[in-house]
């Protein structure tokens, strides 16, 4: 990671108050990339709460005995984007299904994630999910850039398993000059 | 019949605003919704609705939203998806669906979408926030 600045590394459970403290601090972060301000915040979100439900490593945080995932966020500044790693322990059992998934996503295009974003939004609510089960695709929608998984075994039961996405920085608006971008 | 209203809160998640009246059949929703439980809280929206319609034919539903979370955005299809019911039943059903300029959240596409999803004719309305 050389050359990339590390502005945003959490590592814990993440509850309510930390997906809003982080989310709104990122929403606001570089007042002169709203357009790239708004994505790390609604990518930040999605997995933060991917973590959040998902994750196999929990904790009850509070008084009200709500489960929270516990998993790690980092957000890299990395020169002409922002660079987003979120990493947790899975059931092995799941882990060739987030992985086709991701290479499913990884395929299509804009047109072709939108798609399939509505397909999965179509299907019958799944019992006992509280989200509506196409974080995935919204991040690569909103990211405009591919999904990068690895997966390591960690126990006889878990693996980890590590997500990085990118965001393009905003391109200034007041130059007329096109971006030289190599 | 009561309106419906719940105010907009930036807590821990961000509700929406929620003014559906019973008397204008005007019913709107704004800002942003991120919630941890989407469906309960659309499922109430969708209750009203359904209740509305047992004593009027006429409804005009106004989003305004600036952003909303996945969970969230399945949950509002559910709200389209009932309205497109009534439609197709003859109830004269209006759906307005404001999107900002600069449109960062890209909501003019989530729109679409919606349509697309549900064949639910959504008047699509631009309008200018300024820029923080």
């Amino acid at each position: 990671m050389e050359g990339h600045k590390v502005f945003l590394y959490y590592k814990g459970p993440f509850d309510e108050i930390i997906l809003n403290k982080i989310g709104t601090y990122l929403r606001y972060k570089f007042p002169a990339s709203p357009r790239a301000c708004g994505k790390l915040f609604s990518i930040f979100i999605e997995l933060a709460q991917n973590i959040s439900y998902y994750s196999a490593e929990t904790e009850i945080y509070d008084d009200s005995e709500k489960r929270h995932g516990i998993g790690t966020i980092a957000i890299l500044d990395a020169g002409e984007k922002f660079k987003l790693i979120s990493g947790n322990l899975v059931e092995n059992d799941i882990v060739d299904d987030i992985v086709s998934k991701i290479e499913k996503i990884n395929q299509l295009d804009h047109e072709g994630l939108r798609q399939l974003k509505k397909e999965v939004r179509s299907s019958p609510r799944k019992e006992g999910h509280k989200g509506g089960n196409i974080g995935l695709i919204q991040i690569a929608i909103k990211s405009e850039n591919p999904l990068e998984v690895e997966t390591k075994p960690y126990d006889a039961q878990h693996s980890f398993i590590t997500l990085t996405t990118y965001i393009n920085k905003d391109i200034e608006e007041t130059s007329e000059t096109t971006s030289s971008h190599a | 019949m009561e309106d419906l209203k719940i105010t907009g809160q930036h807590g821990s998640f961000f509700t929406p605003n929620v003014h559906f009246s019973a008397s204008t059949g005007i019913c709107e929703i704004s800002g942003e919704s991120y919630l941890e439980e989407s469906f309960e809280f659309y499922d109430r929206l969708i209750r009203w609705v359904e209740e509305y319609f047992q004593q009027n034919d006429r409804i005009i539903v106004n989003f305004k939203l600036t952003y909303f979370n996945t969970s969230s955005s399945r949950a509002i299809l559910d709200l389209l998806k009932v309205l497109k019911k009534y439609k197709d039943e003859g109830k004269d059903v209006t759906v307005n669906w404001y999107y900002p300029d600069p449109d960062d959240d890209e909501m003019l596409m989530e729109a679409e979408d919606y349509i697309d999803e549900t064949g639910l004719d959504i008047n699509l309305i631009s309008y200018t926030i300024e820029k923080k």
